[in-house]
């Protein structure tokens, strides 16, 4: 088992381990599980130990020490980390090597913290089961034969495996929290603006948000702190620091709000019974519970897929062979238009294809305004709903997906299917929320379920604050797919240690 | 609301504006496929949200501006780097025309 | 058959180069004749992940263009992309103004006589990125296309004007007014081989017929290099498009409008792009730039600098400075720095017109002999306005300042150093004066004779006075007696 973040941090300050010892014991279990989960796109090992072995000195000569000193984290491969590859999982930046760190990126080595690899996601993280990416899947730990959920589900597993305390997610409509829930670990989507996304490349600029994940809330209120705070190379950042990690000492009289119609049809049973547990449990603390109205929220999906298909068109316009990534050099490529079209067509997968097309329509002369603008006006009347419901209640309690993990191939045919695993996500994308998963008792299933927890802006460290209260009561995020890590009967291939 | 009748001659402009090549058995996929998105969208129709305005950034964050100071960019080497074809000094592509 | 009567319709879309030392959304430098994809960073490469954050100078400068042009400018500006797919363009779209630009209206009166004065109207002012440069490389026997992004993400101010411009030549002085304001509020340096100020224009008629005036179809015609080009490319398209119209009858909206590109060689326009389908750019606002709010307060004080405006500048220097309009003109023309360098001989002679003149003649001889620019000219205007002042005060003749100035601009020295170095004696003016006023007293002969048209009889009475001191300048007794002469007529 490996410790958290901040045991890992803390040993190491403390000299009772080296920076060392730890990325060679994080390789080691890396080694073991990977071939079977490919939770990671590529590894960077000499790089780790580099990093490592220059901590270990500058311990030894009595430097200050980040925050994030000695532990080892996965950076979604959406996230430029200079002079490695930054692949996206598109076949578009195979062999894009990024130029310049990510503000988080740069961040993270401020904290000490240390990159041992880029991990696994949906093509420009479109997607929700980690299908979608152009190397493979990620599987998910309790189960291979399921999906990790996505877009970073690498990150989920990577988490989930114990191969890694922490990693970085990136969050459109539910991209950290969905794998964070269905691989049984906590994935916090901060407030917009909260941390930047200089580096991260583009899905839909107005919803992206960068996150972490792991399996405590404490590991990720220390790594949000690493990360967040204004960066004046995003002109959308916030000027707010993450600010303290306090859980709060009781929680009574927590107005904790509830919407009913998310406990209603669509919701699967073995879901709302797991997080009607932990409202219990809330209630039981002493909090209040208050039914809530969010009239616009069954516009959300449609809302979203719109406007994150829209700016996703343009955003990835940029990818058509000329100066970077990916260029189709057959005979046939005489001039630029084809170019243009024979590296987009071989370069981007199906998915991402689908939603150009649904983008570049939703954009369009003639069809802008019913589409792109109307899904637009129905995004602030979401937001103002919530702006209603913060009159009421501290925050929401509800779902974070409405299923369990689902099989492998069960809706790669059914994009709309497959778009409604993020009924309960997009809202908060869609206002620019905070909102954190976490893992909660499954009711008859030893699968894991997560519960969605939902504040006012930046109330991010509140509601780390309020996990890590349910978490000290709870072991749930302490359980393990058996029994090293990996489900019984799953053969190690390419095991070495 | 309800939407504009996606067909094949509709499928091939969009994904002609966005640089993508479709083989007939693609634009019949993706006739289908847009088809039943926007039927769903259309859910949107049913919204009463003729009065606000479109919501384009979550929070009003405004005025990020930077001042006019020269900063390092990257070196020509390291722009040239990730390019498929390039010289000592440029890109290169094709022509505009073959 | 009759050649019909018709109206030119004109309207131009100027692109101006503002001058800012660094790109409109990132640190890149803007100097022009660098190394290809030397300024350059991963924003103006469009790399993956690489977010844009707006340059405060350059909407500084757009909103001084806006004030100086009379526009309004809206509490809030926002930004929008328009997406297509060119080389030059990295990131496959422009960042661009579509429905909030930074200027709203405005217009531009042109210098002239006519009463009431000719003014152009604008329709709006906005912001926008530059595309790279595409160089089109034969060498290898293959058409390759070599991309440069140096240029990309310049900030560019599109100034559209109204259709108001009715002739060729009226769209020269528009231009030639519009850089000259653009010049002297120091927004652009107009340098139009270096591309920072390019023109489009767009071309139609209204042909008078027995149902009266008809509009032909709307040309746009790009590619024009000089304000000669623009000229040229007017009366070109006057002449096309009546001759298509007698021919094919064709009005406005039963054609496509055309692209034609100005070809300077030919000196015609040629035939670009129909846009049959008008190109659909799918503008929306950029996600990833927040909007801009103009504080009232930045615009009160920007209104400072409308001052430097060429019809300020042009109403301060005749009525104030009392120059002639042409003197006003010439100097408007010799471009920001010499009106600061006029203006500052001017305070320090206390001789405006001396200034002007000087300025018009000495130092532009000087400036075109040294190949200089004003701003690097070695002579100080302190210095000039201190040789002007003693010129004025009778110190020295203009052909020995004539000599000192040469002497200025040649070491770094004082006035009086300079007059030391050749021998030139700083003159009482009082002692010439009771010098030349005795000789007319004592030489009756000689005043009636050069009065009778007898002009030699100057030269006896500067004799005269070079035997009674050998040390007095000639000239300057000649100037004096002239002087008197003219008073005592």
């Amino acid at each position: 088992m490996i410790p958290s973040a901040v045991r890992l941090r803390e040993e190491f300050v403390a000299g009772e381990r080296s920076a060392v010892e730890t990325v060679r014991e994080t390789f080691a279990r890396i080694r073991q599980s990977e071939p079977a989960l490919h939770a990671f796109l590529s590894l960077d090992e000499p790089g780790a130990l580099a990093a490592a072995a220059a901590l270990d000195r500058r311990r030894a000569d009595g430097e200050s020490l980040g925050s994030l000193a000695g532990v080892p984290i996965g950076v979604k491969d959406l996230i430029g980390v200079r002079g490695s590859r930054t692949t996206c999982g598109s076949r578009m930046l195979a062999e894009y090597i990024a130029p310049y760190d990510a503000t988080v990126v740069e961040r993270l080595r401020q904290a000490d913290a240390i990159i041992v690899g880029k991990t696994n996601l949906d093509e420009f993280a479109m997607g929700s089961s980690n299908e979608h990416s152009a190397f493979g899947r990620a599987c998910n730990p309790w189960d291979l034969s399921l999906v990790s959920g996505g877009s970073s589900g690498g990150s989920a597993v990577a988490v989930a495996a114990d191969q890694v305390p922490i990693t970085l997610g990136t969050d459109t409509g539910g991209s950290i929290r969905q794998p964070a829930a269905f691989c049984g670990i906590v994935g916090l989507k901060p407030t917009y603006g909260l941390v930047s996304r200089y580096g991260v490349v583009a899905y839909a600029s107005s919803l992206d948000q960068v996150g972490p994940m792991g399996r405590t809330a404490a590991d990720c209120a220390a790594l949000l702190q690493a990360i967040g705070g204004p960066d004046r190379r995003d002109s959308t950042s916030a000027r707010r620091e993450v600010g303290e990690f306090s859980p709060p000492d009781s929680l009574r009289g927590l107005r904790i709000g509830w919407v009913p119609e998310q406990f209603g049809p669509g919701l699967d049973p073995i879901v709302s019974e797991s997080v009607e547990s932990a409202l219990r449990w809330f209630e039981s603390q002493g909090a209040v519970r208050v039914p809530v109205e969010l009239p616009y929220a069954r516009f959300g999906i449609a809302s979203y897929y719109v406007i994150a298909s829209s700016e996703a068109s343009s955003n990835l316009e940029r990818f058509d062979g000329a100066h970077y990534g990916f260029r189709a050099d057959g005979s046939d490529v005489t001039d630029l238009d084809r170019l243009y079209r024979a590296t987009r067509t071989a370069g981007f997968g199906a998915e991402v294809k689908r939603r150009i097309l649904l983008g570049t329509f939703a954009l369009s002369a003639g069809h802008a305004d019913a589409y792109y603008g109307r899904a637009s006006r129905v995004r602030r009347a979401i937001r103002d709903d919530f702006d209603r419901v913060w009159q009421q209640v501290d925050l929401l309690l509800g779902p974070t997906t409405p299923t369990p993990p689902f099989p492998a191939a069960a809706k790669t045919s059914d994009p709309l299917a497959m778009y409604l695993a993020d009924v309960y996500t997009v809202l908060a994308n869609l206002a620019g929320l905070p909102a954190v998963s976490f893992p909660v008792e499954p009711t008859d299933t030893r699968l894991p379920i997560g519960a969605q927890l939902t504040g006012p802006p930046f109330s991010d460290q509140r509601l780390l604050g309020l996990v890590h209260r349910y978490q000290q009561e709870h072991d749930w995020h302490l359980r393990r797919p058996d029994p090293i890590g990996l489900p019984a009967g799953i053969p190690v291939s390419g095991a070495d240690s | 609301m309800s939407h504009p009748v996606v067909d094949a001659e509709l499928v091939r402009r969009v994904a002609s504006l966005a640089k993508l090549d479709l083989n007939d058995d693609q634009v019949v996929q993706a006739v289908g496929e847009l088809n039943r998105m926007l039927d769903f969208v259309d859910l949107l129709s049913e919204a009463d949200v003729d009065s606000l305005p479109p919501l384009v950034h979550p929070h009003d964050v405004l005025d990020a501006v930077r001042d006019d100071l020269p900063e390092a960019g990257l070196s020509r080497s390291d722009a040239l780097a990730n390019a498929a074809r390039h010289d000592d000094t440029c890109f290169r592509v094709p022509p505009v025309l073959g | 058959m009759k050649t019909p009567e018709f109206e030119t319709i004109v309207g131009l879309e100027v692109h101006v180069q503002l001058s800012t030392r660094t790109k409109l959304f990132c640190g890149c430098a803007t100097s022009f004749g660098a190394e290809p994809n030397t300024q350059v960073c991963p924003v103006c490469l469009g790399l993956p992940g690489a977010l844009p954050v707006v340059n405060r100078e350059a909407i500084r400068l757009a909103i001084v263009t806006g004030l100086a042009l009379d526009g309004s400018i809206p509490e809030v500006t926002r930004w929008d992309r328009k997406n297509y797919f060119y080389p030059d363009l990295p990131k496959g779209y422009q960042i661009s103004q579509l429905d909030h630009p930074i200027v709203d209206g405005g217009s531009l009166e042109l210098p002239g006589d006519e009463s009431p004065p000719r003014r152009i109207g604008f329709i709006r002012a906005h912001l926008e990125e530059d595309a790279g440069k595409s160089l089109h490389d034969e060498r290898e026997g293959k058409a390759d296309t070599r991309i440069d992004l140096n240029r990309a993400g310049t900030p560019l101010l599109e100034i559209v004007s109204r259709p108001e411009i009715r002739s060729a030549q009226e769209a020269k002085r528009f231009l030639t007014e519009l850089k000259l304001l653009l010049e002297h509020l120091g927004v652009s340096d107009c340098n139009m081989e270096e591309g920072s100020l390019r023109v489009d224009a767009n071309v139609n008629l209204r042909v008078s017929t027995p149902e009266g005036p008809v509009p032909t179809p709307i040309v746009e015609v790009k590619n024009l290099n000089s304000f000669r080009a623009v000229e040229r490319a007017i009366e070109f398209e006057q002449q096309r498009q009546l001759g298509e119209f007698l021919a094919t009858g064709r009005r406005q909206g039963e054609a496509p409008k055309q692209t034609r590109g100005w070809d300077d060689a030919s000196q015609t326009t040629r035939l670009q792009r129909e846009k049959e389908e008008s190109a659909d750019y799918r503008y929306f606002p950029d996600p990833d730039l927040v909007p801009i709010v103009v504080s009232r307060d930045l615009i009160e004080s920007l209104r400072g600098e409308l001052n430097r405006r060429p019809s300020a500048i042009r109403h301060r220097l005749i009525a104030t400075c009392g120059l002639s309009d042409y003197d006003a003109e010439v100097l408007l023309q010799m471009g920001p720095a010499a009106i600061a360098y006029f203006d500052q001989v001017a305070e320090t002679s206390s001789d405006p017109k001396r200034a002007a003149n000087w300025l018009q003649q000495d130092v532009a001889r000087a400036l075109k002999e040294r190949g200089e620019s004003i701003d690097r000219f070695p002579l100080k205007p302190e210095r000039l306005g201190e040789l002007l002042r003693r010129v004025a005060a009778g110190e020295l003749t203009t052909a020995q300042a004539k000599d000192v100035f040469r002497r200025l601009t040649e070491a770094d020295v004082e006035v009086e150093g300079a007059m030391r170095d050749l021998g030139i004696a700083s003159v009482d003016p009082s002692a010439i004066d009771r010098l030349c006023r005795e000789l007319l007293a004592e030489h009756p002969q000689s005043v009636a004779d050069y009065r009778s048209g007898k002009l030699q009889a100057l030269g006896a009475l500067i004799g005269a006075a070079r035997k009674r001191d050998r040390n007095a300048d000639p000239n300057r007794v000649r100037e004096r007696l002239l002087e008197l002469l003219a008073e005592t007529a």
